[in-house]
């Protein structure tokens, strides 16, 4: 019995080994990950190295080379294709990240070069990340925060979040909902099929803002002063407004409106669903 | 940033270059990351320009937003989609990829007609609201027959490869295109009903172009995994 126990502890002890190290790398080079499945945990710090530490297969060996500005970390292993690899990057700041998995959960924080990932299973979540933040998944949910730039946010199915950016904003997911608050754009683009979709932002003059759903509640932050036009779109759905609208003349639900000198466009199509336009921060859910 | 490979890259795709450079030049491939991506680009153009090669202008596009452009009032599109008549045709992934981003590209052109400036008013918190058919932007009409034709080859290369993906995967994705079946159906329904409705025709289009667009990503994810 205490043979067997003795056995299968040693067995497990074989089958995960754990690689750590720590080697130098440029402040403005990219770290490169492909993996098929397992976690990618990315950290900064305020020096010009990276650590890896990577949990993975007694039979792979972690496999890092770097070829001019790139560094590409993974595993190579002895037998087959590599199975689930947890890493653990800890990099310079402004370093950027590329990450391109299959059945992967990939947590990114502090990164202030762009940032680029990519899974087909899996949740991502990003904080940070300037110039170009690309964040994508298949089944999973996807949350960006404090980025700064042009931010590209998708999933199939799954919700999505963003919150306290600054940038350009295109959201999209077809069954989850999308929830953008404290941000700062002027051009922001949210669409879903199955979901409501939340924005709580500004309204910048000659901004673009665009929010569709087919299947779900549509709710917008419109600041006191803005000045924008906005046109609403349902065909079942309902309209209402905190603050006071006078609605004359409707057709088919479809009806624009100027506040100020209405320079913005504010679009709000929710086939089904119910649009709402409220003050900020004023019963946001 | 170039180097000595990176303008016979074109001759390389078109297998001009002699078996000693081409084993050269796949060489400098495996560590020259800026050659890889240019290579991929050029992949992606040559791709394109086949899966347009054959394609038949869409005639009746340019009607449509000629019409519209012509007109004070915006006349809604009426999309005809005949998902039916669908057609089988044998190619490869990647010209299936490249004629579904080729017809995104002819469809998702931007055609938003402003029709009228916006009117300044006093106040912004009382405001007066009017009808509104013209400030509604109208959305390029897909043209049905390569609409379907798209459609019909995307889901025939998911369904022949779904093998190669995991079932989660898979079942995310059909559950997906499930819901957009749905909005369509419903959309289609409602367009029925209200065949000059302009919102209902942009987003009847829009939600098709959703279809192609998922079609497509599942399309790359079974040649990723091919």
């Amino acid at each position: 019995m205490v043979t067997a126990i003795l056995g299968g502890a040693l067995l497990g002890l074989a089958m995960v080994q754990q690689s750590d190290t720590v080697f130098s790398v440029r402040p403005d080079a990219r770290l490169a990950i492909s993996g098929l499945g397992g976690e990618v945990v990315v950290r900064t710090w305020n020096r010009n190295e990276m650590r890896v530490v990577a949990d993975h297969s007694s039979r792979e060996t972690l496999d890092i080379r770097t070829s001019g500005s790139v560094v590409r970390v993974g595993v190579k292993s002895r037998w087959g294709t590599p199975r689930a690899v947890e890493y653990t990057i800890t990099l310079p700041a402004t370093m950027s990240v590329e990450v391109n998995g299959t059945y992967m959960d990939v947590d990114a924080r502090g990164v202030r070069g762009t940032v680029q990932i990519e899974t087909v299973q899996g949740d991502v979540y990003v904080e940070g990340g300037e110039g170009f933040v690309n964040a994508v998944s298949v089944q999973g949910d996807v949350d960006v925060r404090n980025a700064r730039g042009r931010v590209r946010v998708e999933t199939t199915n799954g919700e999505i979040r963003v919150r306290n950016v600054i940038g350009e904003i295109s959201a999209e997911t077809v069954n989850g909902e999308v929830d953008l608050e404290m941000v700062d754009s002027r051009s922001v683009e949210a669409v879903t099929v199955n979901g409501d979709i939340r924005y709580d932002g500004t309204i910048h003059d000659s901004g673009r803002y665009y929010f569709n759903t087919h299947n779900g509640d549509i709710s917008v932050s419109v600041p006191e002063r803005a000045n924008v036009t906005i046109t609403v779109s349902t065909f079942s759905g309902d309209f209402e407004s905190d603050f006071p609208v006078t609605i004359t003349g409707t057709k088919d639900k479809r009806f624009s409106f100027t506040l100020g000198g209405g320079s913005a466009r504010l679009e709000l199509e929710s086939f089904g669903g119910s649009i709402r336009l409220r003050r900020p921060g004023v019963g946001r859910r | 940033m170039t180097d000595q490979w990176t303008h016979r890259l074109s001759e390389y795709l078109d297998g001009e270059l002699s078996d000693a450079e081409r084993v050269e030049l796949e060489e400098h491939l495996r560590r020259c990351d800026t050659c890889i991506a240019t290579l991929r680009d050029l992949r992606s153009v040559v791709a394109r320009a086949r899966a347009l090669e054959d394609r038949p202008p869409v005639a009746d596009l340019w009607g449509g937003i000629s019409t519209r452009i012509g007109s004070t009032r915006a006349q809604p599109a009426t999309t005809v989609v005949d998902l039916a008549t669908r057609r089988r045709v044998s190619a490869s992934v990647p010209q299936l990829l490249a004629a579904g981003i080729a017809l995104m590209m002819v469809t998702g052109g931007a055609v938003w007609l402003a029709a009228r400036g916006p009117q300044a008013l006093p106040s912004p918190a009382v405001v007066t609201v009017s009808e509104s058919t013209t400030d509604v932007p109208v959305r390029p009409v897909i043209e049905a027959a390569q609409y379907a034709e798209t459609i019909a080859e995307l889901e025939h290369v998911l369904s022949e490869h779904r093998h190669q993906l995991d079932s989660t995967t898979v079942e995310a994705l059909f559950q997906s295109l499930a819901i957009i079946d749905q909005a369509i159906t419903e959309a289609e329904a409602a367009l029925r009903a209200d065949p000059a409705n302009g919102y209902l025709n942009g987003h009847l289009a829009d939600t098709m172009r959703r279809k192609i667009h998922l079609l497509s990503r599942a399309a790359s994810l079974v040649r990723a995994t091919s």
